[in-house]
């Protein structure tokens, strides 16, 4: 069980790591700054009654607030059919296939891009991302089907990677 | 595959984000906020709580009227014992959990005019006073008062008596609790709240006065002629006296043949206007009793209660 001294000392050394999973859920470094501190925030008040490591729970905090609390607040980025800017082929269209899959990653609906980073950013395992998103392991593997299916279908990715396969 | 490119990407992206070093104290204060939240919240909640119970309690009250004569509660005080202006406390049993029911009278012998049943409980209810053999009340414990409920049931003359009317081995009282918890019962009798206004009418002296006899007396009367009835009239009284008392005042009139009638007290009561109570006597009653008009016989009056000397009866009519 955690203690609440333990508290300061897990922020200072694990939550570099907890922004960088919140900037590839947001896709933006100031809201991603936010819900990594309004995870940590909830997750005080929790902190003498979470058994075992207290870092799976805290990124669970942050994925469930993300897909549900988050969508309230964040504005700034919205799913849409067709991606704001078309990037062309040409010499430089290694950096324009990490672009395009990074806002193909935007257009995701929340569930999935979590489920996305948690699976291949985290590396966690299907069932260890069911835990994280308090959702069942059919969803996940559903959701991250889905969500490969549509980076695979997006036009721009399919122009630049092939779709990958 | 589409997966690895995913893998790389997002490592990449992330190792691009820059940290925040001030982290530590924005945290803390988010935390202190949410904790002032929190707290605003459970006052507010607690607030809008006592708000509710306050309508749930005052609403249904509102409409409830109490009994004549009976003021607003408490009716208990601070360690439980009844107290109600103008009242008497003539028996207080306590420490009753329901649902059975206790015996709180037996064998009891004296007679009231006017009761109150007051209850005391920790949680609204409707407890029930009953006799073995006979009429059963019911006291609705649901007026909060402070911590706890109280409630009160007025009995009149006739619902008095027929609780207390003697009968072989006394009356046997129970008592039923209307909800868990302590309940604490009561039975009050109406003080005689006032004196008799003095005797004025110097054309019907008195047969007899409490004043002068307190516990009764035995006196010469005659029965009244028979009034002849007019056309179409029905005359079954044979003879009235009218006693004139304050509440709590019982008189018994006896012949050596029998009772005659019984005068109960209670200026409260519809059927005694003017502070005067009468006795009728029917004509099947005198017959019974072996009286004709015109017989010489003696009337001995006793007064159930003695703590009053508040009576007076006048001559038969």
């Amino acid at each position: 069980m955690a203690d609440r001294s333990d508290f300061d000392g897990f922020v200072a050394g694990r939550s570099a790591a907890l922004l960088r999973t919140a900037y590839l859920l947001t896709g933006d470094p100031a809201l991603a700054e936010d819900l990594l501190q309004t995870a940590l925030a909830k997750s005080w008040f929790a902190w003498g009654r979470i058994a075992g490591p207290p870092e799976p729970y805290v990124r669970r905090v942050m994925a469930t607030t993300y897909a549900t609390w988050w969508r309230r607040r964040w504005r700034s980025e919205y799913p849409t059919g067709a991606l704001p800017e078309a990037p062309g082929v040409d010499d430089t269209a290694g950096v324009d296939d990490r672009d395009a899959l990074w806002r193909a990653l935007g257009t995701l609906p929340r569930r999935q891009r979590a489920v996305v980073v948690l699976r291949y950013y985290e590396d966690l395992s299907e069932a260890e991302t069911a835990a994280a998103l308090g959702v069942s392991r059919g969803t996940v593997k559903s959701q991250a089907s889905k969500a490969l299916a549509a980076l695979r279908r997006d036009d721009d990715l399919t122009s630049t990677i092939g779709g990958g396969q | 595959m589409i997966e690895d490119e995913l893998r790389s990407l997002l490592t990449e992206r992330a190792a691009a984000v820059p940290d925040n070093p001030a982290r530590a104290v924005e945290v803390r204060s988010r935390i202190a906020a949410a904790r002032r939240r929190r707290v605003a919240g459970a006052a507010l909640g607690l607030v809008l709580v006592v708000l509710a119970g306050v309508l749930v309690t005052r609403l249904p009250s509102a409409n409830e009227s109490l009994p004549p004569g009976v003021p607003a509660p408490p009716w208990f005080d601070d360690v439980g014992r009844p107290t109600v202006p103008g009242h008497t406390s003539v028996r207080t049993a306590r420490d009753f959990v329901g649902p059975q029911e206790h015996l709180v009278i037996a064998g009891w012998g004296a007679v009231y005019s006017r009761l109150l049943i007051v209850a005391r409980c920790q949680r609204p209810g409707t407890g029930t006073v009953r006799r073995t053999d006979g009429p059963r009340f019911e006291v609705d414990c649901s007026r909060r008062v402070g911590d706890h409920f109280e409630g009160v049931t007025a009995l009149d003359p006739g619902q008095a008596a027929a609780l207390f009317e003697a009968s072989r081995g006394g009356p046997e009282i129970w008592f039923g609790p209307g909800s868990a918890g302590d309940w604490v019962i009561g039975l009050l009798s109406a003080d005689a709240p006032e004196s008799l206004p003095p005797h004025t009418d110097r054309g019907s002296a008195p047969l007899a006065e409490g004043t002068r006899t307190r516990a009764g007396t035995t006196v010469e009367i005659t029965v009244p002629p028979a009034r002849v009835p007019e056309a179409g009239e029905r005359i079954d009284i044979a003879m009235g006296l009218v006693v004139e008392c304050v509440a709590g005042v019982q008189l018994t009139f006896t012949v050596p043949t029998g009772v005659l009638g019984i005068a109960t007290c209670d200026p409260l009561d519809r059927a005694m206007p003017d502070g005067k109570v009468a006795v009728s006597v029917t004509k099947d009653r005198l017959a019974a009793l072996g009286l004709r008009p015109g017989d010489r016989v003696p009337l001995t009056i006793r007064s159930v209660r003695l703590d009053t000397d508040q009576w007076r009866v006048y001559p038969p009519t």
